[in-house]
This record gives structure tokens, C-alpha cells and sequence, in this order.
């Protein structure tokens, strides 16, 4: 067992990475013709349409079945291109005059040819041209747009972000019609080829943090990325950490509301989940209608989310170390109904505690795994499993019950998934400690977590920001959410460089 | 394998054989379970012979309820078992030889001693294992039993679900004194070594000798000379004698304007002070009431909505405070020759030098002193109607 432990050498790791292709295309047709087919032997999407520009000049349309718009394709590049009306010079550029298309970039390599077409955007090669044109007439079946099933809220937009990625870009840009609003591009996975895009506003994002991402992004080199998880993972500062360092939303206003506080937000195609960084452990704490409803209800429920999340991390070990250790503690008919309730249960607080709140995660997996149909089926199961047959068996006491519904509960009232099941991870070590040392355990487990959050950072940004370091103005938007009048300033640690967002005194009072 | 992996496994690993001592470690420490406990809800303790005590302890007994099935009654079970010792540890460890399980003091917020083992004294080497363990709380209250304390335990109140909360309950709500451990051991260790604790009598209703029909009740002081119990006083006696303590005694007061006419007043507001004086030798305290209540009955035929009858009513009612303090005075003071009023501690305070000469034969100086008693009721508001029906 301990030879596991031991180190052993690390090995080459033989990973090949992107094979270079970036040979120029060939002035000779039938060459161009023969080598792609070579490289896209097998394919049998992939097709090759011979045609005679007006009637004269040899040429070549490559695409990619159900990735192109063929109706476009025939009316407005074959149609016009093979009527007769074209004039002599027939060249690349004069060709590409002719066709009734505003997206036409030029590709001078194969490995262009290959992204173009990869990407949906048919090649037009004709002979004697050294280069040919990418068409932009990708298209392909997209899901529309609709409300994000994690993220629902009560007032706000109802889009959420889909699996293209031209269109969530849209959809930023919907929001932020500013040009300052910059994206950089950039292809992740060798064989996914999967485009990656930054977006920032210039002038309130931090350039040193832009350049970080990038400089992160460009060491990934992975065979692919099919979802943003990939390379959130890839790119995150403490790997061996339970809560997540970068925000994920399925929503556009989500994600444009982060870029105006000088934050950076990645989007990969395939996945309508974008990446925001840096974050704070308080950033998993807003949810989009805070900034929506009426700042009085907003800062009441976040208050008493935070509370809850206190209460979802500590409730079930405050339960065992009181019950097996500091009975004391406990208001004298509150225990002597908990010494009758506990009376038949065999285990003891710790096993019985671990028993219900391990049944607990159980029921929730599989409910979230299940068809609609049948999650309903397993809901009920469970309820009456741990309500009512676990406590007539004698299996649990009710009020253990009690514990682990409230638990429950208030980790759902975590906004985001991503942390609250990190925050539900946690409470299982805690749980044992409180239960082989009492109180002392889970006091000793939150100075644990306390140290391993004080840490912590996101892209540089300490993530228990602002109560360590405290930053007393930035507590406007952390347990609270302060009106929008008083929300002068962006967040100090990345908006900084671009201070205020909006003119002062704009507290609605009387004329004088 | 690559590196990062295998740090990761590490940890993991590493981790978990920690988690998993943790699992194997319980029961080990501290852990008492709750079903590994027999939980005291009150304790007595009596005078025995051969110097010995006698402990008698109320245990809750738990009963399973599974199947979510409340018992009807909803009282408590509990069980009363008695050991003799040499002292309370002593005995508690003797108590224990008949319990499966550990005794459990952390609940135990009563505690009766027997009349006949307060009239031993030393009473503060039995308190001092109360005080000393780390289960029992400062905060729990003492008390003395008229007779047997061991009989008060027997005793199954109507509303509460054992003697020692109907006790409690009692007490928080100012009937009699309402003396805590952390009182009691102030009160002894204090200049004039002056306590009280309060007497429990039992009273059978309807001369009906049933156990459910008996209670306890809370029938005057106890007054103690450090750990020596030397007297007791009735209930008027005591309220007068809480009222220079600046204690509340229940807040209702009755004055007699005259014969068969009554008009009670209900305390909002009461305060004491004490004022030690010492002219030319002779030594006086003047004893400083203030009282503000609401009229709650009127039996009498006085108009009390004009402000001159409002001055006599107050004025009956400061002869019914001032009647209850001189008794109180007369009985503990002249009579048993005992300070559990604080003079005390106001000579001492006020007088340091003067003090120092008669600390050690306070109880010869006492009864010599002098005490003015400057009561003042402010009657605030007559209650809900004006006049009464006659």
C-alpha cells in the first residue's frame, strides 16, 4: 500500500499535440483536389462539387454536409458564377466580386481549408490560384433560445445562453453595444478544434488579468473541449480545492453584468455554460434577481442565504456534537424529548447523522439523473423512506429528520450549483469531527475551511474578498446589495481601473 | 501517472486514513450518547445517621417512541432512587451502583435541602460539590424543605412534568426568593454572612391525601448565618424582607383603608436603597422605597379618580409595605440577629474604617442599629374603570 505512496519518475508524456498541416495550397487543381481528399479520407460528409466558372475555368466547392447552407450555396455562388455573363478575366478576386455573399475570407493553406470547412464554410478553389475563398455560409441546426433551467428567475430576461457560439456572442453584444466591448479568439483541442472566446470591456478589465486567461488558455492543449468545465478545471488556481474558482451562468445578463465590473468572460462553442473569472466566495451568493427586485427584499434574502448556507455546512455537525457531547447545552425539555426520541436508535448521533445525510446526497442524485417521469416516483420513495418508515423502524430518530430536511433545504438556497455542492461536500468531514471531538471538531473544521478560504484566490483575487482582506465599501454588494444609487463604484479589486460607473447623488429626492 | 494525479491521490489518501481514525475514534473521547445517559432532573438531599447524607435524585426515564406515537399524558417518567454517603460525591457514587447508565448532573437545576441538614450547617461543604463538578450549573436554584426534602421529590405536579421545573418556574416568576447557587455562595461569603433560601412546604388540598392533589409551594424564607440555617419567616415577613434586598417578591400589594375594605395595587417599578449613617457612634440606615403600580381592584368606597384620594390610597398602601418591612426587621434583625438585608455591606462601602472595628461582632452590633423605613407608592394610572359599582 505504501509503494503507492511512493514517487515514481515521471514518464514522457506521450501526448502528440497538433499535427502541422500548414502547407500552402497548391496552384494545380487536381493536386488541391487529391490532397484534401486524402485528409478527409473516410468522410463520406464531406463533399466535393466540380464546376466550370461560366462555362471555362475549372473550379471546386468543398463543404460539409448539414454544416452549410446548400439553398445559399446554389443561389448565390453556383447560380451566378456559372451563367455565362461573366467576363474574360476570370481570377480569384473577380470571382469572388461575382458572388452574392458579404463573408468571404481568403485561405492560403490546408490547415485554414481544413478549419473552414470543419467550421461549415464551403471552399471555392479554382485552377491556377494558389488560394482559395472560405464562403461564410455556415448553418446548421441550433437550438433556440430559452429560458436556462439552473438559473430561473422571478423578474429578468428569460434567455439563457445556447450551444453556438456566434450566438451567445450576439447575445452579449445585445446587451453591450459598446465597441469597447473586445473579444479574443482563440482554438483549444486538437482534434475538437473547439473556438474559445474572451470577452472584456477595454478600458474597465484589467489588462494584466486579460493577458493572464489568455496565457492560461494557451497552455491547454487538450484533444478537446466539448464543455467550459474542461477547461475551467485546466485553467483554475488550487486544483485540490472543493469550491469552484470561476463562476459558470447559462445567463447573458449574468455574464454582461460581470464584464461591466471589470471581469472576464470566456465562452466556448458547444456549451451554453460561459466561465466568468475572478471570482469571489460572495459571487456565488448573488443571484441575478438581486440586482432585479426592490434592494431592501434583495438584501434580506441574500442575508439569509449567507445564514442558511451557515446553516446547510454546520447544522447536522452542531446536532451531533451537541447530542453526543454537550447535553448541557441543550434547554432541559428540548432534551428530555430528544433523550425519548433517541431512546430506540441503535447508532450512535455521528453514524446515525452520516446515515441520513449520505441517503440524503443519494436521492438527490438520483432524482436529478431520472427522467421527469420517473424523479417523481423516486421523490415520493424517498420521502416516505427517510420521513416516516426510517423512524418507525427505529433506524433514526425524527428529530435527525428534522436536521437533515432543514439541511437540505438550505443548501438549495445556494445560488449556484457549482458551490453549493461544494458547500454539501464540506459538511461530511465536519460532521466526523464534531462527532469524535465535539464542538472542539467543528470549530476545528471551520477554522479549517476558514484558512483554506482565506487562501484561496481566482485569477489573483482573494476569493473571501472583501471580509479577508476587508474592504469596508465593498461590503455595498456582499452581504447586502446596496441600492443601485449607491452603487457608485465597481468592485475595487477588478474594476479599479475604471472607478466609478456612474455619476453621483442620483438618490431620487424632491427638487429644492 | 502523471505527477499532479498522484498528489492528488495523495491527499486523498492521506485524507481519508485521517477521516478514517476519526470514525474509529468515537466513543473514545468525551462522547457520552444520549441513550448512555440517565439525566437528574432534580435532587434532595437529607440529614442520615453517622453524619452521613442521604441523596436522593430524580431520573428522567426515556421512552422510546418510535413509530412517531406521542404517549397521551405527556408526562414525564421520571424515577426517584436515594443512596447515603459521606457527602454528595460520595453518595452520587453509591447512586450510581443502581444505574446501567452514567448519571447525568448537566440538568439538574434544583436542588432541596432537608430542613434538618440546613439546621446542621455547613452547609457549603454539600454546595461545594454543586459548585465544583463541572456538571451542575451556577445557575441552579437551592432551596430548604419544610421536613423532609426527599418527600418534595415525590410530589407529581399537575402542570409541569417534574417537582424541579414547577420549582424553578416558581422561582423566575418571583414567588418567594429567587436564590440561584451564584446568590447563595455571594450571599454567605458577604460581609454579614447573612443568606436565605427558600422553604418549600407541601400542601395538601381538599384534605384529600392523594398524591396528585398535593403541591409544593413556596411558604417563606429560610434564613442562614453561613452555611447554619437559624430561622425561618413567613410570606409576608419575606416579601418585606426581598423588598430591602431590592428583590420582587409576587408584585400585587393590598392595603386596608379600613375594616373589610381592600384596594390592591400591581408594581410596575420598585426600587431600594440602603443609606448607612453613623452620627456621634450611634449607627442608622435608612431604608429608601419606592413603589409605582396600577390600582387592579378597589374595595373600598374611596373615589380614587381625584388626586387627593389618590394620596391616601397611596398613602394605605406604604403602611402595608412599611408593616410588612418592620416585621421582617423584627424577626431576622432583633431576632435572630442576623443581616441578609445588606446593612453590611453598606457600612462597609460607606464606612471601610468604622467597619473594620465591628466586623467581628457584627451580630452584637446589629440589633443595636437603628432603621428608618421611607416607603413611597406612586400610584401611576387606576386601572381600567373609573369608580366602583356601589
Amino acid at each position: 500500500m505504501f509503494r503507492i505512496l511512493k514517487k515514481r519518475p515521471q514518464k514522457q508524456h506521450p501526448y502528440e499535440g497538433r499535427s502541422n498541416r500548414n502547407l500552402p495550397l497548391s496552384s494545380e487543381l487536381d493536386k488541391n483536389l487529391q490532397i484534401l481528399k486524402s485528409i478527409y479520407m473516410g468522410c463520406i460528409d464531406v463533399i466535393y462539387h466540380p464546376f466550370l466558372i461560366a462555362g471555362k475555368t475549372k473550379a471546386l466547392l468543398v463543404y460539409i454536409d448539414g454544416l452549410s447552407d446548400t439553398e445559399q450555396i446554389d443561389s448565390s455562388v453556383l447560380a451566378p458564377l456559372m451563367s455565362k455573363t461573366i467576363d474574360k478575366s476570370i481570377t480569384l478576386q473577380g470571382t469572388c466580386e461575382k458572388i452574392q455573399l458579404s463573408n468571404i475570407r481568403v485561405v492560403k493553406t490546408y490547415d485554414d481549408c481544413i478549419m473552414n470547412i470543419s467550421n461549415g464554410n464551403p471552399i471555392l478553389l479554382m485552377e491556377h490560384e494558389e488560394q482559395g475563398a472560405a464562403l461564410g455560409l455556415a448553418k446548421w441546426e441550433k437550438r433556440s433560445i430559452k429560458e436556462p433551467e439552473s438559473e430561473s428567475v422571478i423578474r429578468g430576461p428569460r434567455e439563457g445562453f445556447v450551444e453556438t457560439l456566434g450566438v451567445n456572442i450576439s447575445m452579449l453584444r445585445r446587451k453591450i453595444r459598446s465597441p469597447n466591448l473586445k473579444m479574443k479568439k482563440m482554438n483549444i483541442g486538437s482534434y475538437s478544434n473547439t473556438s474559445v472566446i474572451i470577452a472584456y470591456i477595454e478600458g474597465i478589465a484589467n489588462q494584466s488579468l486579460i493577458d493572464e486567461v489568455q496565457n492560461r488558455l494557451q497552455k491547454v492543449e487538450i484533444d478537446s473541449v466539448l464543455e467550459s468545465g474542461y477547461i475551467e478545471e485546466l485553467i483554475e488556481d488550487n486544483v485540490f480545492s472543493p469550491f469552484p474558482q470561476l463562476l459558470d451562468t447559462e445567463r447573458p445578463d449574468v455574464a454582461s453584468a460581470n464584464l461591466m465590473e471589470g471581469r472576464v468572460v470566456i465562452l466556448v462553442d458547444g456549451t451554453p455554460f460561459v466561465l466568468i473569472a475572478p471570482v469571489s466566495f460572495f459571487s456565488f451568493f448573488q443571484a441575478p434577481d438581486d440586482y432585479y427586485q426592490r434592494y431592501l427584499i434583495s438584501s434580506v434574502i441574500r442575508i439569509m442565504r449567507l445564514f442558511f448556507m451557515l446553516i446547510s455546512v454546520f447544522l447536522p455537525s452542531l446536532y451531533v456534537a451537541v447530542s453526543s457531547f454537550h447535553q448541557e447545552m441543550v434547554p432541559t425539555i428540548l432534551l428530555l424529548s430528544m433523550a425519548s426520541l433517541r431512546e430506540s436508535v441503535p447508532f450512535t448521533a455521528l453514524i446515525e447523522a452520516l446515515i441520513m445525510e449520505i441517503v440524503f446526497e443519494a436521492l438527490r442524485e438520483a432524482g436529478l439523473r431520472l427522467p421527469k417521469q420517473v424523479g417523481a416516483a423516486v421523490s415520493i420513495v424517498g420521502a416516505l423512506v427517510i420521513g416516516q418508515a426510517a423512524v418507525q423502524a427505529g433506524l433514526v430518530s425524527p428529530l435527525m429528520v428534522i436536521v437533515v430536511a432543514i439541511t437540505g433545504i438550505a443548501s438549495f438556497m445556494v445560488p449556484r450549483y457549482s458551490e453549493g455542492i461544494a458547500l454539501r461536500l464540506i459538511r461530511f468531514p465536519i460532521m466526523m469531527l464534531a462527532g469524535t471531538m465535539g464542538l472542539h471538531g467543528l470549530v476545528l473544521g471551520f477554522i479549517g475551511i476558514a484558512i483554506h478560504l482565506c487562501k484561496l484566490r481566482s485569477f489573483g483575487v482573494p476569493y473571501l474578498s472583501p471580509i479577508a482582506p476587508t474592504i469596508g465599501r465593498e461590503m455595498k454588494d456582499a452581504f447586502i446589495r446596496s441600492p443601485w444609487w449607491m452603487l457608485n463604484t465597481r468592485p475595487h479589486l477588478t474594476g479599479r481601473f475604471n472607478k466609478y460607473r456612474q455619476a453621483p447623488n442620483q438618490q431620487p429626492k424632491p427638487k429644492k | 501517472m502523471n505527477e499532479t494525479l498522484f498528489r492528488i491521490m495523495k491527499a486523498l489518501l492521506a485524507f481519508l486514513l485521517v477521516l478514517s481514525q476519526c470514525l474509529l475514534l468515537t466513543g473514545c473521547w468525551d462522547n457520552k450518547e444520549l441513550n448512555q445517559l440517565a439525566i437528574i432532573v432534580g435532587a434532595a438531599i437529607d440529614k442520615e445517621k453517622n453524619n452521613k447524607i442521604k441523596l436522593t435524585v430524580q431520573v428522567f426515564l426515556p421512552q422510546s417512541q418510535s413509530g412517531g406515537q406521542q404517549s397521551g399524558s405527556g408526562k414525564a417518567q421520571v424515577e426517584i432512587k436515594s443512596a447515603v454517603g459521606t457527602n454528595m460525591a460520595d453518595a452520587a457514587s453509591n447512586l450510581q451502583r443502581e444505574y446501567s447508565r452514567r448519571l447525568f448532573w448537566g440538568h439538574c437545576k434544583t436542588y432541596i435541602f432537608g430542613q434538618s441538614l440546613s439546621e446542621i450547617g455547613n452547609l457549603e461543604r454539600q454546595i461545594d460539590f454543586i459548585d465544583r463538578h463541572p456538571e451542575p450549573r451556577e445557575d441552579s436554584r437551592l432551596y430548604v424543605s419544610d421536613g423532609k426534602a426527599s418527600d418534595i421529590l415525590q410530589l407529581s405536579p399537575s402542570l409541569e412534568k417534574y417537582v424541579g421545573d414547577v420549582l424553578r418556574k416558581m422561582s423566575e416568576m418571583h414567588v418567594g426568593a429567587n436564590i440561584t447557587l451564584k446568590d447563595f455562595e455571594l450571599m454567605v461569603t458577604s460581609e454579614g454572612g447573612g443568606a436565605i433560601l427558600p422553604l418549600i412546604k407541601i400542601k395538601h388540598q381538599n384534605n384529600d391525601d392523594r398524591k396528585m392533589n398535593v403541591s409544593p409551594i413556596i411558604g417563606g424564607t429560610a434564613i442562614f448565618m453561613r452555611g447554619k440555617m437559624i430561622g425561618r419567616i413567613n410570606e409576608v415577613e419575606s416579601k418585606g424582607l426581598l423588598w430591602v434586598r431590592n428583590q420582587n417578591e409576587l408584585p400585587e400589594i393590598t392595603g386596608y383603608p379600613k375594616k373589610g375594605q381592600t384596594i390592591s395595587l400591581y408594581l410596575k417599578r420598585t426600587k431600594t436603597k440602603l443609606i448607612p449613617k453613623i452620627e456621634k457612634g450611634k449607627w442608622s440606615i435608612t431604608i429608601y422605597i419606592s413603589k409605582e403600580g396600577m390600582i387592579v381592584q378597589n374595595g373600598s368606597k374611596i373615589n380614587i379618580m381625584t388626586k387627593k384620594n389618590t394620596k391616601r390610597v397611596e398613602n394605605y398602601i406604604e403602611k402595608d409595605v412599611s408593616n410588612s418591612i418592620e416585621k421582617a426587621l423584627n424577626q431576622v434583625k432583633d431576632g435572630m440577629k442576623v443581616d441578609p438585608f445588606g446593612f453590611a455591606t453598606a457600612f462597609h462601602r460607606k464606612y471601610p474604617k468604622e467597619w473594620e472595628k465591628v466586623k467581628d461582632h457584627w451580630e452584637v452590633v446589629l440589633p443595636d442599629i437603628y432603621v428608618e423605613t421611607k416607603v413611597k407608592v406612586h400610584v401611576l394610572e387606576p386601572g381600567l374603570s373609573t369608580t366602583t359599582l356601589e
